[in-house]
This record gives structure tokens, C-alpha cells and sequence, in this order.
């Protein structure tokens, strides 16, 4: 009849680790939240929206600990924020030329950068815009697809698919002008 | 790794971390509350309820919620006993107790049943984030003593399609408490002001229910 007792024998790894990363990160990630949109009700929603992103992606998560966590929990964070400062979600207007643009030759990108030394990759990493580096961050080290970007990032699976696309083609100029300097 | 993914690595702290500011604000417990909330229903279920933990939409979903307990008056009757509300429907009923400021988000202070137990052995013990489970056995007679936090009882569901007899109050130790049977399963279920405790039975009535939870102190 009563389903207390029932309720509460309910305990597994996936409880423990969302428990775990909500109260390792709220803080931290309120911070960050609270420095982008400079008011509380804005940051608690930001954070709100940012654990329910995380949640939808907890297949990415390994280790509650590890730096790639806190760098995974950061980036949907300051997206969130960001957005929620912008007041639409779907700001990024991409043209069709512009996704074109990405069509073109994604191999031959790949591979270049791959070639590329890490202390040059590093150099010119630290010079990309914020957005650009994220979408990286996501595809790179966290494996995630474009339409799984789209959602963490709450952008359209056009911008996310352009950012990634920018993100890569100003790295390998960077490196290249690099390259003519030496 | 490659290249590209070491480099990723060794700019996190440039990139990412340097963002985390040195301000060292925390959220407030009323969001803290309502984020574990969600959390839990999101454990119990599988799914997100996405909307209503929004800070500006909340008193939107408030008046929605109040419009349509009014509109529906009919079907769902809310009686109060103390400070729990029981909403009876249909087939089911469900429970839910004012949040006070004394009651703590987790179990900071365990109690322990001090006396009636002779005969029973403990069979199992469950000690979980919110909540205590006990349960006792001598023979057939079986008996569940639970120590929940507020945010954990809230919205329990009762079946009261095939409950006997009225849900009743009852007093222990000046508090009042429900009181329901169901088929051989005895239920009572008390809180005072910090931790909700239910007791439930097979083979005790209300009388016997009643003088264990009067023994019910804290644990030294």
C-alpha cells in the first residue's frame, strides 16, 4: 500500500554520481553564471538549465574529480549564461553560404591538424574565441556529435556545425602563419 | 591522443578554468532544495521536469497550480492533518507536509525506536541521502520504521482504493499523526517539525503503532 519504503530502495551508480557532480559543482558553477549575467535569479536559472544539460549527457562523464569533468560542467555553463544573457536561444544566424563553407573539405582539415606539434596547436588554441574553443573542446574530447553539441549548447545544429567548422579553419591559419614566420 | 586533444588538455586551464572567478557566492538553500528536488525525481523516474524549478516562471506555475486546484475542487478533496495535507482522489491519495525552516534538507540527527521491540530482530537497515528505513521481524509480523527528511516524503502516494477504513488522526505525544489501514497493512505516519516518521505493520493495530512511536527519541 504505502510506497515509502519502496520509494527509498532506490540506489544506483547514476544517483551517485549526479549527486555528487551537483554538489562538487553548484557552487563553482554559480560563480561563473553569476559573473556573466550579474544577477541572482538569472544564475540560478542558468545553473538549472546547465544541470539538465549535464544530465542529458551523463553518458560524457567519467569522473566526477577529473579536470575534463570540471572542464565539460564549465563550458555548458558559460553557454548557458550566455545565452540567457542574449535572451534568445537561437541567436546565431548562419548562412547558407556559410554552411557551405563547412561542406567543403572537413577531411583534408582533419588530417592537417592532426600534423600539426602540440605547442603550436597550444599557441594558437589560446587565441581562439571562447565559442570556437568550446564547440572543440565538445567534438574533440568529449566525442560529442553535432545534434549532441546542439543541445548542450542550446544553439541550432547549423551554428553548431559552423562554429566547429570556423573553429578549425582559424587554427590551422594560425598555424600555418606560424609556420611562414619560422 | 592526438596532437589536437593534448593541446585541448594542456589550454583547459587558460581557456576554462581561468573563467572560474574568485568571488565565492553560494546559491540559496531554497534553490539548493528545489535543484535536489529535481535530482530526485529525475532518479525515481528517468525524467526531467524541466519547467517549474525556474525561479521567474515560478509563481506562474503557483497561480496555475492554485486555478486548477480550485477548478478541480470536486475531484480531489484536501483534508489536513497538523501540518500533513492528504489529497484524497479517486484510487490513490498523495501526501505532502508545509516545509518548515527547522527541517533539514538531510538526516542530521538519527532516532531510533526505544522500546516494543521485544522478540523482533532487525532484518534490514537502509540509510540513504533524506532517508532512514528500518525494517523488524519476529516471525510473521513485520514492521517498517521510516525517518525521512520533508523533501523526501512529499508527494507520497497512498492506494486508497481498497482502504478499509477511514484515514483517521490519532495522537502521539500531543502531535497528531494519519492513521490508515489497508488489508492487514497498518500505517501511521507523524512529523515533528524536522523529520516525517511513518511506521507500518502487519500484525500491530493502532493502538500498538501509537505506543511505539511514543518510544521514538533520538539516538544518543
Amino acid at each position: 500500500m504505502l510506497l515509502i519504503y519502496l520509494a527509498m530502495v532506490d540506489s544506483d551508480e547514476e544517483k551517485d554520481l549526479v549527486e555528487k557532480l551537483y554538489n562538487t559543482y553548484k557552487n563553482t558553477l554559480f560563480n561563473i553564471c553569476f559573473a556573466i549575467v550579474r544577477n541572482r535569479t538569472d544564475a540560478e536559472d542558468a545553473v538549472h538549465d546547465t544541470f539538465i544539460r549535464i544530465i542529458d549527457n551523463l553518458c560524457k562523464i567519467k569522473d566526477v574529480d577529473s579536470p575534463q569533468t570540471k572542464a565539460f560542467c564549465i563550458v555548458i555553463a558559460r553557454n548557458v549564461a550566455v545565452d540567457i544573457l542574449r535572451k534568445s536561444k537561437k541567436s546565431v544566424f548562419v548562412t547558407e553560404e556559410e554552411l557551405d563553407f563547412y561542406e567543403s573539405d572537413i577531411k583534408n582539415e582533419e588530417t592537417a591538424l592532426s600534423n600539426i606539434g602540440v605547442e603550436r596547436l597550444k599557441q594558437a588554441l589560446i587565441r581562439l574565441p571562447k565559442e570556437y574553443y568550446d564547440v572543440l573542446m565538445l567534438n574533440v574530447k568529449f566525442g560529442c556529435s553535432l545534434s549532441e553539441m546542439s543541445g548542450i549548447l542550446g544553439i541550432s545544429y547549423q551554428a553548431v556545425r559552423y562554429k566547429l567548422r570556423k573553429a578549425r579553419s582559424i587554427l590551422l591559419k594560425e598555424t600555418e602563419a606560424k609556420n611562414e614566420q619560422h | 591522443m592526438n596532437n589536437i586533444e593534448i593541446a585541448l588538455e594542456e589550454t583547459m586551464y587558460e581557456m576554462i578554468f581561468s573563467d572560474i572567478p574568485k568571488t565565492n557566492y553560494k546559491i540559496r538553500y531554497s534553490f539548493d532544495r528545489r535543484m535536489k528536488k529535481m535530482i530526485r525525481s529525475y532518479l525515481a523516474d528517468n525524467t526531467l521536469d524541466k519547467s517549474v524549478h525556474k525561479s521567474k516562471k515560478r509563481w506562474r506555475y503557483i497561480i496555475i497550480i492554485a486555478v486548477t486546484l480550485v477548478l478541480t475542487i470536486t475531484a480531489a478533496a484536501v483534508v489536513c492533518y497538523n501540518n500533513i495535507t492528504l489529497e484524497k482522489h479517486d484510487t490513490f491519495s498523495l501526501l505532502h507536509i508545509e516545509d518548515t525552516e527547522k527541517a533539514p534538507e538531510n538526516i542530521e540527527q538519527e532516532y531510533v525506536i526505544t522500546a516494543g521491540l521485544d522478540g523482533y530482530m532487525r532484518n534490514t537497515f537502509y540509510n540513504n541521502d533524506g532517508c532512514i528505513v528500518e525494517e523488524y521481524k519476529d516471525g510473521d509480523s513485520q514492521i517498517i520504521f521510516s525517518q525521512m527528511t520533508f523533501s523526501h516524503f512529499n508527494g507520497t502516494r497512498i492506494n486508497t482504493e481498497t482502504v478499509e477504513g477511514a484515514i483517521t488522526a490519532v495522537d502521539v505525544n500531543g502531535i497528531t499523526a494519519l492513521y490508515f489501514e489497508n488489508g492487514k497493512e497498518h500505517t501511521l505516519v507523524w512529523n515533528n517539525d524536522e523529520y516525517v516518521f511513518s511506521f507500518q505493520a502487519n500484525k500491530l493495530g493502532k493502538d500498538e503503532l501509537i505506543a511505539l512511536s511514543e518510544s521514538v527519541k533520538p539516538k544518543q
